[in-house]
C-alpha cells in the first residue's frame, strides 16, 4: 500500500521533528501532551528526551525533502510555522493518528483517532489494539493487526503501530485505518460474484441434465416436453447474461449521454417492447401523458427503465387487467428544493421542475417487509413466481441504476392484492406550457454539464 | 405434489428386490424433470419435494430409501432439513450443492448427509450416488 507507505514516511518525520522540537524547547505541543495525560488521569511518566533524540532525527530527515530539512529539528525556532502546519494536517487527515514517547506516555493524538478514546461502544476494541501494538513497537517491532466490530454496523479496522527511529527506544506512533467501506464493497461484490454463479450454474445444470436424460429416452412425447424445457433454461440463461450486460453498461455509466428526450418517445418504445408479453396475458398498456413533457436524458437508458417497470407489471399481473403509465411535471418550488440534495439543486439555485413518471398495476403487489429491497440485484420476493415468469432478479437494479445516472429517483408504493406503483423522478427540461412559438435551441451534452444545462432550461423563456 | 413412479426398468436399481424409493427435495422445475425421467429410468421411485418444508412431511408419509436434498430451498434450508431428518432417522441423504463453499459444512457431517454431489451434476453422478447410498440389499452390483 504505497499511501499508507507514504503517510507512515510523513508521519515518521512529523514524528521525529516533533520529538527533537520537544526535546530543544518546550512548546504549546508538549504541554498540550501534557494536559492530555494528565486529564486522561494516566500515570504518564514526563518527557524525559534525551539529547540524542535530536541528533538521531536530523540524520534521518536532514537529506530527504525540503520539508524534512525545514523541520530539523537542530533549528526548530525558525520552522515553527510549518511544524505547526503539519501538525494541522495531520490533526485532520482520515486516518487516526497516536504518537507516544518511550515510557508510552500519550504526546499527540489526532482528532479522528479521538473517538477511540471516547468509545463506549465496540471501538473500545480499536483502543484497545491501539495501547497494545504501541507497547510492541515501543519493543523495536512493526506491528499491524486488523480489528472487527461486528456490529450493528458491522466495522473493520487496520492498527499498525511501529517504532519510528532505530530501535533507540525513542516513542512509537500507531496509524487506525477505517476499512469498513471497503470491507462493505468487498461483500457486496462477493456476494453478486456468488450470485451470478449461482443464477447461471442454475440453467446451464438444468441444459445438461436435461440432454442427458433425452439422450437416452425412447417417449417421443416426453423428449418432446423435456427439449421444451430445454428452450426455456436456454432462454433464461441468455436473459440473465442480458440484463448482467445491461446492468453493467448503465452502472459504469461511461456511455450515459443526455439528449432531450420526449417521454412520450420513451413510454412508447418500451410499451411497444412490452406489447407481445401484455397481449399474451390479455393485458392492456395505458398511456396518459402529454407529448409536451421533456426530459434531459439518455433515451436508451430510459427506455431500458421503462420497459423493465412494464415487464414487472406484467409479470405480476392477472390476465386481462390495465397497466396505466402517467406522467405529469411538477414544478420544484422553495420548500421542496430544501429538502432536495446540492447534486439535485442546479447552479443557480432554483429549484427543479420534475417530471413524474409512473407506472401502476393491478397485480399482486408487493409485501411491506420487501419494499425497500426490491431494487436490489438478485434479490426475489417469490423465488419460484421469478422463475415461473422468467424473471432474471435484474430488472429493477437497472431501473435504480438509470435513475441514478439520471440524479433522478425512483420510488415505489404497493398494497399485496390491490397494485404497485413506481414512480419514476427526473429532472424536467422545459416548463409545461411552451406555446409562444420560441424555441429552446440545445446540442447533446455530456453528464458533466447536466447541472448547468439544467439551470439555463429553468430561465423563463 | 409429487409427481413419481416411472418404472420402466425396475430391476436395475433393486437388483431384482423391492425398488428404491428417492425423495428428491428440489425447487428447480427442471431438475425434477429430468431427473424424474431418468432416476425413474435407472429403476427408482421418485418421491417429489420443492420446498424444506414439504420435504420433512413427504419424508415421515413415504419413509424413503434414501434422500436427494438440494441445499438452497425456499422455506427451510436443506441443511436444516437434513438436521430435521437425523433426529429421528438414518436414511441415507445425498446433498446437492452448487456452492464449493457448503462442501465442508456438508461433508463435514455437522449436518449428518452421508454424501455429496455438486451442481451442475449428471445423472451418472446421480445415479450410481443414489445406489452407493442406498441400503445394502438395494445396491447394485458393480
Amino acid at each position: 500500500m504505497p499511501a499508507s507507505s507514504l503517510l507512515i514516511l510523513i508521519l515518521g518525520l512529523f514524528a521525529a521533528a516533533a520529538l527533537g522540537y520537544l526535546a530543544a524547547k518546550t512548546v504549546p505541543l508538549k504541554q498540550q501532551a501534557e494536559l492530555r495525560a494528565a486529564s486522561d488521569a494516566a500515570e504518564a511518566t514526563p518527557l524525559a528526551p534525551t539529547p540524542l533524540v535530536g541528533a538521531e532525527a536530523s540524520e534521518e530527515a536532514a537529506p530527504t525533502t525540503e520539508v524534512a530539512q525545514a523541520l530539523n529539528p537542530a533549528n526548530p525556532g525558525s520552522n515553527s510555522g510549518l511544524l505547526e502546519r503539519l501538525r494541522d494536517a495531520i490533526e485532520h487527515i482520515e486516518q487516526g493518528v497516536i504518537l507516544c514517547d518511550d515510557t508510552g506516555a500519550e504526546l499527540f493524538r489526532n482528532q479522528s483517532a479521538q473517538r477511540y478514546i471516547e468509545a463506549r461502544d465496540g471501538l473500545v476494541l480499536v483502543e484497545a489494539a491501539v495501547e497494545e501494538l504501541m507497547i510492541k513497537a515501543l519493543g523495536g517491532r512493526a506491528v499491524r493487526r486488523e480489528v472487527e466490530l461486528f456490529g450493528p454496523p458491522a466495522q473493520s479496522f487496520v492498527v499498525s503501530a511501529q517504532p519510528f527511529t532505530d530501535g533507540a527506544g525513542l516513542g512509537a506512533l500507531a496509524i487506525v485505518e477505517d476499512h469498513s467501506l471497503q470491507r462493505r464493497t468487498e461483500t457486496v461484490r462477493r456476494d453478486f460474484v456468488a450470485n451470478i454463479s449461482h443464477e447461471l450454474k442454475t440453467p446451464i445444470g438444468a441444459l445438461g441434465l436435461l440432454a442427458e436424460t433425452i439422450r437416452d429416452e425412447p417417449e417421443s412425447e416426453v423428449v418432446a416436453r423435456l427439449a421444451e424445457r430445454m428452450i426455456v433454461e436456454a432462454d433464461r440463461a441468455a436473459h440473465t447474461i442480458d440484463d448482467l450486460l445491461e446492468l453493467s453498461r448503465i452502472e459504469f455509466g461511461d456511455e450515459t449521454e443526455f439528449d432531450e428526450i420526449s417521454v412520450q418517445s420513451v413510454v412508447s418504445e418500451a410499451t411497444a417492447r412490452i406489447a407481445a408479453a401484455a397481449g399474451h396475458s390479455g393485458i392492456e398498456v395505458v398511456v396518459d401523458l402529454s407529448p409536451q413533457i421533456l426530459v434531459l436524458g439518455d433515451r436508451r437508458q430510459l427506455v431500458s427503465a421503462v420497459f423493465n417497470l412494464l415487464d414487472n407489471a406484467v409479470k405480476y399481473s392477472p390476465e386481462g387487467s390495465e397497466i396505466l403509465v402517467t406522467a405529469v411535471v411538477e414544478p420544484g418550488d422553495s420548500t421542496q428544493s430544501a429538502q432536495l440534495s446540492s447534486a439535485m439543486v442546479p447552479a443557480g439555485g432554483a429549484p427543479r421542475s420534475m417530471v413524474k413518471l409512473s407506472v401502476t398495476d393491478a397485480g399482486i403487489g408487493i409485501p411491506r417487509k420487501d419494499l425497500d429491497r426490491v431494487f436490489e440485484r438478485f434479490y426475489r420476493v417469490d423465488r419460484a413466481r421469478s422463475r415461473a415468469t422468467g424473471g432474471t432478479g435484474l430488472g429493477l437494479a437497472i431501473v435504480r441504476h438509470v435513475v441514478s445516472n439520471h440524479q433522478g429517483s425512483v420510488s415505489v408504493d404497493s398494497i399485496e392484492g390491490v397494485g404497485t406503483t413506481f414512480i419514476l423522478s427526473l429532472a424536467a427540461i422545459v416548463p409545461p406550457q411552451v406555446d409562444d412559438g420560441s424555441q429552446v435551441e440545445i446540442d447533446p451534452m455530456t453528464s458533466s454539464e447536466l447541472t448547468d444545462q439544467v439551470a439555463l432550461f429553468d430561465l423563463p423563456s | 405434489m409429487s409427481i413419481s413412479t416411472r418404472t420402466t426398468n425396475p430391476d436395475s436399481a433393486s437388483g431384482g428386490s423391492a425398488p428404491v424409493t428417492v425423495l428428491l427435495v428440489e425447487d428447480e422445475e427442471a431438475f425434477v424433470d429430468a431427473l424424474t425421467v431418468g432416476l425413474g429410468r435407472e429403476g427408482f421411485i421418485v418421491e417429489v419435494a420443492r420446498d424444506g418444508a414439504e420435504a420433512l412431511e413427504r419424508f415421515a408419509l413415504v419413509k424413503p430409501d434414501l434422500v436427494l436434498l438440494d441445499v438452497m430451498l425456499p422455506n427451510i434450508s436443506g441443511l436444516d432439513v437434513c438436521r430435521e431428518i437425523r433426529r429421528s432417522s438414518d436414511t441415507p441423504i445425498i446433498m446437492v450443492t452448487a456452492k464449493g463453499a457448503e462442501i465442508d459444512t456438508v461433508v463435514g457431517l455437522e449436518v449428518g448427509a452421508d454424501d455429496y454431489v455438486t451442481k451442475p451434476y449428471r445423472l451418472r453422478d446421480s445415479c450410481p450416488d443414489a445406489r452407493c447410498a442406498a441400503p445394502p440389499q438395494f445396491r447394485c452390483r458393480h
